[in-house]
């Protein structure tokens, strides 16, 4: 069965109610005033435990982008050097075919 | 933000005023506090931020326990002040602390749920009782017998049924634009997304629970 628009709309709009509705937890239940401060103390107390966490990580991935882009670079610079063009390459090989002695030549 | 609108900011329909905590306060007095007490926070009196804490913690939990499962709340509202804390060098003077806090809460509890979604964590199946409701929702005759319905515990256990099968930015717009009925605009600026961005999600995720319903729906007939 296929469901009008307005049915829809009106099991909408009981659930918007419903959670205009809902008090929830009563707020005076949570104080995390004391964790919180402790918990900034701590940070702020100890920076060495984590600053140096935040600029290793920063360091990494410093360090591995420039390793990325290095190993690019040398490996289409090794690629472009080494490459011998093919009028070289056909060359070499008749070069090869020439001085190589055929059966009847001994 | 202008002062005026400290206290209207988080309000978007009736019954959603998410008073502060000391309300004898006029908004300017409290505007005018709140700059100082940052001031000093910054300046190294870190222990001042407890007072941040407590005059807004009521105020954040009353997000945040619209947002998440009653037993995470404590543990996000820690986050938000947390945050808020290592945050108060982007604190800007001319946004209200409430507003401000407010849209920490709400990034904060939509990172809460991208998390869940990462941790694929199954939805659980409408009961019949569930059915049931949507079935007595339906034939409802009268405001008395609707808001009766809207009260009910299946009420709340449905939406959020719902709203689990979403994803995190589905949730979290469907939430501040047609559950708080904040507007467009509002609900960017709480998100730190653009108004664009924030259009379109609200559409699509409104689509999307009118799927889910309507599927839901045909399965209780």
């Amino acid at each position: 069965m296929k469901h009008s628009d307005d049915e829809l709309h009106k099991l909408e709009r009981a659930l918007t109610e419903s959670y205009r509705s809902r008090s929830g937890l009563s707020v005076g239940a949570v104080d995390v005033t004391q964790d919180v401060m402790r918990a900034i103390r701590q940070s702020t107390s100890e920076p060495s435990q984590w600053i140096p966490a935040v600029l290793l990580d920063q360091l990494v991935w410093r360090t591995a982008t420039i390793a990325a882009a290095v190993v690019l670079v040398v490996a289409v610079l090794t690629v472009g050097v080494f490459e011998p063009t093919s009028g070289e390459s056909a060359g070499l090989l008749a070069e090869e075919f020439e001085s190589t002695p055929l059966f009847g030549d001994y | 933000m202008s002062d005026g609108s400290l206290v209207t900011c988080m309000v978007g329909a009736p019954g959603l005023h998410l008073p502060m905590a000391d309300e004898s306060l006029t908004g300017l007095q409290r505007a005018s506090e709140d700059v100082d007490l940052i001031r000093r926070i910054r300046q190294g009196d870190t222990d001042r931020f407890a007072d941040v804490i407590r005059r807004y913690q009521h105020h954040v939990v009353r997000i945040v326990g619209r947002r998440v499962p009653a037993d995470h709340v404590e543990e996000i509202v820690h986050d938000v002040f947390v945050r808020a804390y290592f945050g108060l060098a982007q604190f800007s003077e001319s946004v209200a602390i409430d507003h401000w806090l407010a849209g920490i809460a709400v990034r904060t509890c939509y990172d809460f749920w991208r998390a869940r979604k990462r941790d694929e964590l199954p939805v659980s199946a409408l009961t019949d009782d569930h059915h049931r409701w949507m079935d007595r929702v339906l034939a409802t005759q009268s405001d008395d017998q609707f808001r009766h319905q809207v009260r009910s515990q299946e009420a709340a256990e449905v939406l959020e049924w719902a709203l689990r099968q979403l994803s995190p930015e589905n949730r979290a717009v469907l939430t501040l634009v047609h559950l708080d009925g904040h507007s467009v605009r509002e609900a960017a600026s709480l998100l730190g997304w653009s108004v664009v961005n924030v259009k379109v999600r609200a559409h699509r995720a409104r689509q999307a629970l009118r799927k889910i319903l309507s599927t839901s729906l045909r399965r209780s007939t």
